[in-house]
Protein backbone atom coordinates (compact mmCIF):
# COMPACT_ATOMS: atom_id res chain seq x y z
CA UNK A 1 0.00 0.00 0.00
CA UNK A 2 1.37 3.35 -1.02
CA UNK A 3 0.39 6.15 1.46
CA UNK A 4 2.37 8.83 -0.27
CA UNK A 5 0.24 11.77 -1.54
CA UNK A 6 0.28 11.77 -5.33
CA UNK A 7 2.00 14.64 -7.09
CA UNK A 8 -1.12 15.79 -8.89
CA UNK A 9 -2.74 16.46 -5.51
CA UNK A 10 0.08 18.84 -4.61
CA UNK A 11 -0.29 20.56 -7.96
CA UNK A 12 -4.07 20.79 -7.54
CA UNK A 13 -3.70 22.28 -4.06
CA UNK A 14 -1.23 24.82 -5.39
CA UNK A 15 -3.51 25.74 -8.25
CA UNK A 16 -6.46 26.09 -5.89
CA UNK A 17 -4.43 28.34 -3.61
CA UNK A 18 -3.34 30.55 -6.51
CA UNK A 19 -6.95 30.75 -7.74
CA UNK A 20 -8.23 31.77 -4.28
CA UNK A 21 -5.50 34.40 -3.85
CA UNK A 22 -6.18 35.75 -7.34
CA UNK A 23 -9.90 35.98 -6.65
CA UNK A 24 -9.19 37.71 -3.32
CA UNK A 25 -6.88 40.20 -5.05
CA UNK A 26 -9.52 40.98 -7.69
CA UNK A 27 -12.21 41.47 -5.03
CA UNK A 28 -9.86 43.63 -2.94
CA UNK A 29 -8.97 45.91 -5.82
CA UNK A 30 -12.42 46.22 -7.36
CA UNK A 31 -14.51 46.61 -4.20
CA UNK A 32 -15.54 50.26 -3.72
CA UNK A 33 -13.61 51.89 -0.89
CA UNK A 34 -15.34 53.41 2.14
CA UNK A 35 -15.58 56.86 0.52
CA UNK A 36 -17.25 55.45 -2.56
CA UNK A 37 -19.56 53.19 -0.53
CA UNK A 38 -20.78 56.16 1.46
CA UNK A 39 -20.76 58.73 -1.31
CA UNK A 40 -23.93 60.69 -2.08
CA UNK A 41 -26.21 59.41 -4.82
CA UNK A 42 -26.15 62.06 -7.54
CA UNK A 43 -29.45 63.02 -9.14
CA UNK A 44 -28.85 65.11 -12.26
CA UNK A 45 -31.14 68.08 -12.79
CA UNK A 46 -31.44 71.00 -15.16
CA UNK A 47 -32.33 74.66 -14.91
CA UNK A 48 -36.08 75.22 -14.63
CA UNK A 49 -36.93 71.54 -14.19
CA UNK A 50 -37.64 69.82 -10.86
CA UNK A 51 -35.08 67.25 -9.72
CA UNK A 52 -36.30 64.66 -7.24
CA UNK A 53 -34.27 62.62 -4.78
CA UNK A 54 -35.22 60.38 -1.86
CA UNK A 55 -36.70 63.12 0.31
CA UNK A 56 -35.93 66.30 -1.58
CA UNK A 57 -37.33 67.94 -4.68
CA UNK A 58 -35.81 71.17 -5.95
CA UNK A 59 -36.20 73.44 -8.94
CA UNK A 60 -33.63 76.07 -9.86
CA UNK A 61 -35.68 78.83 -11.48
CA UNK A 62 -32.92 81.31 -12.22
CA UNK A 63 -29.28 82.16 -11.59
CA UNK A 64 -27.75 85.63 -11.61
CA UNK A 65 -24.34 87.14 -10.92
CA UNK A 66 -24.31 90.52 -9.23
CA UNK A 67 -21.93 92.87 -7.45
CA UNK A 68 -24.44 93.73 -4.71
CA UNK A 69 -27.60 92.09 -3.45
CA UNK A 70 -30.42 93.28 -1.22
CA UNK A 71 -32.51 90.65 0.53
CA UNK A 72 -36.26 90.90 1.07
CA UNK A 73 -35.56 91.47 4.75
CA UNK A 74 -33.65 94.63 3.93
CA UNK A 75 -30.22 93.13 4.43
CA UNK A 76 -27.72 94.48 1.90
CA UNK A 77 -24.45 92.69 1.42
CA UNK A 78 -21.29 94.07 -0.01
CA UNK A 79 -18.53 91.77 -1.14
CA UNK A 80 -15.05 92.16 -2.63
CA UNK A 81 -16.07 89.43 -5.06
CA UNK A 82 -19.46 88.83 -6.64
CA UNK A 83 -22.70 87.22 -5.53
CA UNK A 84 -24.16 84.26 -7.38
CA UNK A 85 -27.86 84.52 -6.57
CA UNK A 86 -30.06 81.48 -7.18
CA UNK A 87 -33.85 81.44 -7.06
CA UNK A 88 -34.87 78.01 -5.81
CA UNK A 89 -37.99 76.05 -4.91
CA UNK A 90 -37.41 73.16 -2.54
CA UNK A 91 -39.66 70.71 -0.69
CA UNK A 92 -39.55 67.41 1.16
CA UNK A 93 -40.93 64.41 -0.71
CA UNK A 94 -41.66 61.78 1.98
CA UNK A 95 -41.52 63.39 5.40
CA UNK A 96 -40.82 66.74 7.00
CA UNK A 97 -39.17 65.15 10.05
CA UNK A 98 -35.52 66.26 10.18
CA UNK A 99 -35.98 67.76 6.70
CA UNK A 100 -33.94 70.90 6.14
CA UNK A 101 -32.02 72.21 3.18
CA UNK A 102 -28.74 71.28 4.85
CA UNK A 103 -26.55 71.21 1.77
CA UNK A 104 -26.58 74.05 -0.74
CA UNK A 105 -23.30 74.27 -2.60
CA UNK A 106 -21.94 75.97 -5.69
CA UNK A 107 -19.10 73.96 -7.15
CA UNK A 108 -16.69 75.65 -9.57
CA UNK A 109 -13.87 73.38 -10.66
CA UNK A 110 -12.42 71.78 -7.54
CA UNK A 111 -13.67 74.53 -5.27
CA UNK A 112 -17.04 74.58 -3.60
CA UNK A 113 -18.85 77.49 -1.98
CA UNK A 114 -21.55 77.09 0.65
CA UNK A 115 -24.63 79.27 0.44
CA UNK A 116 -24.04 82.34 2.56
CA UNK A 117 -25.70 82.65 5.95
CA UNK A 118 -24.70 86.32 6.17
CA UNK A 119 -28.12 87.58 5.05
CA UNK A 120 -29.74 85.93 8.11
CA UNK A 121 -31.95 82.94 8.72
CA UNK A 122 -35.15 84.36 7.24
CA UNK A 123 -33.64 85.96 4.14
CA UNK A 124 -32.72 82.80 2.24
CA UNK A 125 -33.86 79.18 2.06
CA UNK A 126 -30.58 77.69 3.27
CA UNK A 127 -30.92 75.72 6.50
CA UNK A 128 -34.67 76.25 6.51
CA UNK A 129 -37.13 73.52 7.48
CA UNK A 130 -38.94 71.93 4.57
CA UNK A 131 -42.55 70.82 4.23
CA UNK A 132 -43.74 67.64 2.56
CA UNK A 133 -45.11 68.41 -0.88
CA UNK A 134 -45.22 72.18 -0.29
CA UNK A 135 -42.45 74.15 -1.98
CA UNK A 136 -40.49 76.88 -0.25
CA UNK A 137 -39.34 79.37 -2.86
CA UNK A 138 -36.64 81.91 -2.21
CA UNK A 139 -33.07 82.98 -2.85
CA UNK A 140 -29.70 81.41 -2.17
CA UNK A 141 -26.64 83.65 -2.20
CA UNK A 142 -23.13 82.44 -2.87
CA UNK A 143 -20.24 84.79 -2.22
CA UNK A 144 -17.61 84.02 -4.85
CA UNK A 145 -14.27 85.64 -5.83
CA UNK A 146 -14.71 87.59 -9.05
CA UNK A 147 -11.94 85.69 -10.84
CA UNK A 148 -13.59 82.36 -9.99
CA UNK A 149 -16.92 83.50 -11.44
CA UNK A 150 -15.21 84.47 -14.69
CA UNK A 151 -12.82 81.51 -14.90
CA UNK A 152 -13.05 78.84 -17.57
CA UNK A 153 -14.32 76.37 -14.92
CA UNK A 154 -17.32 78.64 -14.31
CA UNK A 155 -18.89 77.37 -17.52
CA UNK A 156 -19.18 73.93 -15.93
CA UNK A 157 -20.26 75.01 -12.46
CA UNK A 158 -22.84 72.95 -10.59
CA UNK A 159 -25.35 73.64 -7.85
CA UNK A 160 -25.74 70.83 -5.33
CA UNK A 161 -28.60 70.34 -2.89
CA UNK A 162 -29.29 67.72 -0.21
CA UNK A 163 -31.67 67.22 2.69
CA UNK A 164 -28.99 67.27 5.36
CA UNK A 165 -25.58 68.80 5.89
CA UNK A 166 -24.11 65.31 5.50
CA UNK A 167 -25.48 63.92 2.23
CA UNK A 168 -23.56 60.66 2.35
CA UNK A 169 -25.62 57.65 1.22
CA UNK A 170 -28.47 59.97 0.31
CA UNK A 171 -29.64 61.91 -2.71
CA UNK A 172 -27.60 64.86 -3.93
CA UNK A 173 -29.32 66.95 -6.57
CA UNK A 174 -26.79 68.28 -9.07
CA UNK A 175 -27.85 71.08 -11.42
CA UNK A 176 -25.28 72.38 -13.95
CA UNK A 177 -25.12 76.15 -14.50
CA UNK A 178 -22.99 78.15 -16.90
CA UNK A 179 -21.79 81.08 -14.82
CA UNK A 180 -19.49 82.29 -17.60
CA UNK A 181 -22.52 82.97 -19.76
CA UNK A 182 -24.16 85.30 -17.23
CA UNK A 183 -23.66 89.09 -17.25
CA UNK A 184 -22.48 90.63 -13.98
CA UNK A 185 -25.28 92.88 -12.77
CA UNK A 186 -24.59 95.98 -10.73
CA UNK A 187 -27.18 95.15 -8.06
CA UNK A 188 -30.09 92.81 -7.46
CA UNK A 189 -33.10 92.84 -5.12
CA UNK A 190 -34.58 89.50 -4.07
CA UNK A 191 -37.73 88.53 -2.18
CA UNK A 192 -38.01 86.76 1.15
CA UNK A 193 -38.67 83.00 0.95
CA UNK A 194 -42.33 82.14 0.49
CA UNK A 195 -44.32 78.95 1.02
CA UNK A 196 -46.72 77.49 -1.47
CA UNK A 197 -47.21 76.86 -5.16
CA UNK A 198 -45.83 79.55 -7.46
CA UNK B 1 -4.43 9.27 9.45
CA UNK B 2 -5.35 5.67 8.69
CA UNK B 3 -8.45 3.61 9.29
CA UNK B 4 -8.47 -0.08 10.15
CA UNK B 5 -10.96 -1.97 7.96
CA UNK B 6 -11.92 -5.61 8.53
CA UNK B 7 -13.33 -7.43 5.50
CA UNK B 8 -14.82 -10.91 5.53
CA UNK B 9 -14.61 -13.08 2.43
CA UNK B 10 -17.41 -15.55 1.44
CA UNK B 11 -15.39 -18.47 2.85
CA UNK B 12 -15.28 -16.79 6.24
CA UNK B 13 -11.69 -15.62 6.13
CA UNK B 14 -11.11 -12.22 7.65
CA UNK B 15 -8.72 -9.68 6.20
CA UNK B 16 -7.64 -6.65 8.17
CA UNK B 17 -6.32 -3.69 6.14
CA UNK B 18 -5.14 -0.24 7.04
CA UNK B 19 -6.77 2.32 4.64
CA UNK B 20 -6.03 6.06 4.61
CA UNK B 21 -8.98 8.20 5.80
CA UNK B 22 -10.24 10.86 3.36
CA UNK B 23 -9.81 14.64 4.02
CA UNK B 24 -13.53 15.16 4.32
CA UNK B 25 -13.99 12.49 6.97
CA UNK B 26 -10.99 13.70 8.92
CA UNK B 27 -12.33 17.25 9.06
CA UNK B 28 -16.03 16.58 9.23
CA UNK B 29 -16.46 17.87 12.80
CA UNK B 30 -14.72 21.14 12.07
CA UNK B 31 -16.69 21.61 8.85
CA UNK B 32 -19.99 20.98 10.61
CA UNK B 33 -18.98 23.47 13.30
CA UNK B 34 -18.19 26.10 10.65
CA UNK B 35 -21.42 25.45 8.75
CA UNK B 36 -23.46 25.82 11.95
CA UNK B 37 -21.56 28.54 13.80
CA UNK B 38 -20.92 30.92 10.89
CA UNK B 39 -24.59 31.60 10.06
CA UNK B 40 -25.50 31.66 13.76
CA UNK B 41 -22.81 34.27 14.47
CA UNK B 42 -23.82 36.40 11.48
CA UNK B 43 -27.48 36.08 12.43
CA UNK B 44 -26.83 37.21 16.00
CA UNK B 45 -24.76 40.18 14.77
CA UNK B 46 -27.41 41.30 12.27
CA UNK B 47 -30.26 40.74 14.75
CA UNK B 48 -28.51 42.76 17.46
CA UNK B 49 -27.91 45.68 15.12
CA UNK B 50 -31.33 45.68 13.46
CA UNK B 51 -33.34 45.10 16.63
CA UNK B 52 -31.68 48.04 18.41
CA UNK B 53 -32.23 50.13 15.24
CA UNK B 54 -35.95 49.38 15.08
CA UNK B 55 -36.42 49.79 18.85
CA UNK B 56 -35.32 53.42 18.66
CA UNK B 57 -38.07 54.81 16.45
CA UNK B 58 -41.79 54.23 15.89
CA UNK B 59 -41.61 51.12 13.76
CA UNK B 60 -44.40 48.89 15.13
CA UNK B 61 -47.88 50.32 14.51
CA UNK B 62 -50.89 49.47 16.66
CA UNK B 63 -53.71 50.05 14.20
CA UNK B 64 -56.87 51.61 15.60
CA UNK B 65 -60.12 51.88 13.67
CA UNK B 66 -61.83 55.25 13.39
CA UNK B 67 -63.83 55.97 16.54
CA UNK B 68 -62.05 53.42 18.73
CA UNK B 69 -60.08 54.20 21.89
CA UNK B 70 -56.61 52.85 22.57
CA UNK B 71 -54.74 52.53 25.86
CA UNK B 72 -51.16 53.36 25.03
CA UNK B 73 -48.34 54.65 27.22
CA UNK B 74 -49.80 56.29 30.30
CA UNK B 75 -53.12 57.34 28.74
CA UNK B 76 -56.18 56.40 26.73
CA UNK B 77 -56.31 58.01 23.28
CA UNK B 78 -59.25 58.74 21.03
CA UNK B 79 -59.70 60.80 17.87
CA UNK B 80 -62.67 63.06 18.54
CA UNK B 81 -62.84 64.41 15.04
CA UNK B 82 -61.04 66.18 12.26
CA UNK B 83 -61.70 69.11 9.97
CA UNK B 84 -60.18 70.06 6.63
CA UNK B 85 -59.86 73.82 6.20
CA UNK B 86 -59.57 74.64 2.50
CA UNK B 87 -56.89 77.14 1.62
CA UNK B 88 -59.20 79.28 -0.50
CA UNK B 89 -61.98 79.38 2.10
CA UNK B 90 -62.56 82.29 4.48
CA UNK B 91 -61.18 80.22 7.37
CA UNK B 92 -58.15 79.29 5.27
CA UNK B 93 -57.47 82.93 4.40
CA UNK B 94 -57.86 83.82 8.06
CA UNK B 95 -55.08 81.38 8.93
CA UNK B 96 -53.00 82.71 6.00
CA UNK B 97 -52.54 79.31 4.39
CA UNK B 98 -49.95 79.26 1.56
CA UNK B 99 -51.16 78.91 -2.02
CA UNK B 100 -52.00 75.34 -2.94
CA UNK B 101 -52.41 74.10 0.62
CA UNK B 102 -55.16 73.06 3.03
CA UNK B 103 -55.13 72.70 6.80
CA UNK B 104 -56.12 69.44 8.47
CA UNK B 105 -57.04 69.85 12.13
CA UNK B 106 -57.32 66.64 14.15
CA UNK B 107 -58.81 66.78 17.63
CA UNK B 108 -57.30 64.17 19.96
CA UNK B 109 -58.82 63.25 23.32
CA UNK B 110 -56.25 62.23 25.93
CA UNK B 111 -57.30 60.60 29.18
CA UNK B 112 -54.29 60.08 31.45
CA UNK B 113 -56.38 59.28 34.53
CA UNK B 114 -56.04 55.87 36.11
CA UNK B 115 -53.37 54.59 33.79
CA UNK B 116 -49.69 54.04 34.27
CA UNK B 117 -47.80 53.41 37.47
CA UNK B 118 -47.85 56.99 38.70
CA UNK B 119 -50.31 58.72 36.41
CA UNK B 120 -47.58 60.91 34.93
CA UNK B 121 -48.91 62.34 31.66
CA UNK B 122 -46.96 61.55 28.53
CA UNK B 123 -45.38 63.94 26.11
CA UNK B 124 -46.06 62.72 22.60
CA UNK B 125 -45.31 63.33 18.96
CA UNK B 126 -48.11 63.37 16.40
CA UNK B 127 -47.81 62.98 12.69
CA UNK B 128 -50.19 62.62 9.77
CA UNK B 129 -49.59 59.81 7.31
CA UNK B 130 -51.00 59.57 3.80
CA UNK B 131 -50.83 56.17 2.19
CA UNK B 132 -52.41 54.68 -0.88
CA UNK B 133 -51.95 51.73 -3.14
CA UNK B 134 -50.61 53.79 -6.03
CA UNK B 135 -49.04 56.71 -4.19
CA UNK B 136 -45.90 56.84 -2.09
CA UNK B 137 -46.40 57.30 1.64
CA UNK B 138 -46.07 60.91 2.81
CA UNK B 139 -45.88 62.25 6.36
CA UNK B 140 -46.40 65.61 8.03
CA UNK B 141 -45.48 66.39 11.62
CA UNK B 142 -47.79 68.29 13.93
CA UNK B 143 -47.12 72.00 13.51
CA UNK B 144 -44.59 71.35 10.77
CA UNK B 145 -42.39 73.95 9.17
CA UNK B 146 -45.10 76.46 8.22
CA UNK B 147 -46.24 78.98 10.82
CA UNK B 148 -49.87 80.04 10.55
CA UNK B 149 -51.80 82.98 11.87
CA UNK B 150 -54.21 82.47 14.77
CA UNK B 151 -54.66 79.41 16.96
CA UNK B 152 -57.61 77.08 17.29
CA UNK B 153 -56.96 75.40 20.62
CA UNK B 154 -55.36 75.95 24.02
CA UNK B 155 -53.42 72.73 23.47
CA UNK B 156 -51.73 71.90 20.19
CA UNK B 157 -49.99 68.76 21.43
CA UNK B 158 -49.69 66.54 24.51
CA UNK B 159 -49.11 68.17 27.85
CA UNK B 160 -46.96 66.72 30.60
CA UNK B 161 -48.70 68.95 33.13
CA UNK B 162 -52.36 68.11 32.59
CA UNK B 163 -53.31 64.93 34.44
CA UNK B 164 -57.05 65.10 33.71
CA UNK B 165 -58.95 64.43 30.46
CA UNK B 166 -58.15 67.03 27.83
CA UNK B 167 -58.15 67.51 24.10
CA UNK B 168 -55.61 69.02 21.78
CA UNK B 169 -55.77 70.06 18.15
CA UNK B 170 -52.98 68.72 15.98
CA UNK B 171 -52.54 70.84 12.85
CA UNK B 172 -51.11 69.74 9.53
CA UNK B 173 -50.58 71.98 6.50
CA UNK B 174 -50.93 69.69 3.50
CA UNK B 175 -50.95 70.13 -0.30
CA UNK B 176 -54.43 70.37 -1.79
CA UNK B 177 -53.90 67.07 -3.63
CA UNK B 178 -53.19 65.16 -0.39
CA UNK B 179 -55.83 62.55 0.37
CA UNK B 180 -57.33 62.61 -3.14
CA UNK B 181 -56.55 58.98 -3.90
CA UNK B 182 -55.17 57.87 -0.55
CA UNK B 183 -56.15 57.45 3.08
CA UNK B 184 -55.06 59.45 6.10
CA UNK B 185 -54.05 58.09 9.47
CA UNK B 186 -52.79 59.90 12.56
CA UNK B 187 -49.79 58.39 14.30
CA UNK B 188 -49.17 59.12 17.97
CA UNK B 189 -46.11 57.93 19.82
CA UNK B 190 -44.57 58.45 23.23
CA UNK B 191 -40.90 57.93 23.94
CA UNK B 192 -41.30 55.29 26.62
CA UNK B 193 -43.60 53.10 24.51
CA UNK B 194 -41.41 52.86 21.43
CA UNK B 195 -41.15 51.07 19.07
CA UNK B 196 -44.95 50.68 19.27
CA UNK B 197 -47.04 53.62 18.14
CA UNK B 198 -50.76 54.22 17.81
CA UNK B 199 -52.01 54.58 14.25
CA UNK B 200 -55.57 55.95 14.12
CA UNK B 201 -57.43 55.69 10.83
CA UNK B 202 -59.28 58.84 9.76
CA UNK B 203 -62.53 58.26 7.93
Amino acid sequence: MNLKTPRWRHAANGAALVAILSAAAIVLHTTPDRDLQQSPISVPGSLGEPATGRNIRATVHSVAVTEAVTAGTGWAGGTPGVWVVVNLSVEAVETDEMAILGTALLRVGDTHFSASTRPGRTATVVGGRLATGIPLTGPLMFEVPADVASSTSAADATLEFAISSDPRVDSLLVVPVDLGDLPVQESLDVDVPEWGAR
Amino acid sequence: MNETVTEESPDGARTVTNKPVGWLRRNIRGLVAVVVLLPVTLGIMFATQWISYFEGWPSRPVNVRAGDTLEYGNARWHIEGFDRVLGDSAAGRERDLPAGTDLLVVTVLVDPTGTGPDGVPDLCAVRLEESGADTPTRRWSNGGAISLDGALSAHTSCSSEVSTRYTFDAEFVIPTDAGESSAFSVDIYVEDALPEYASFALD
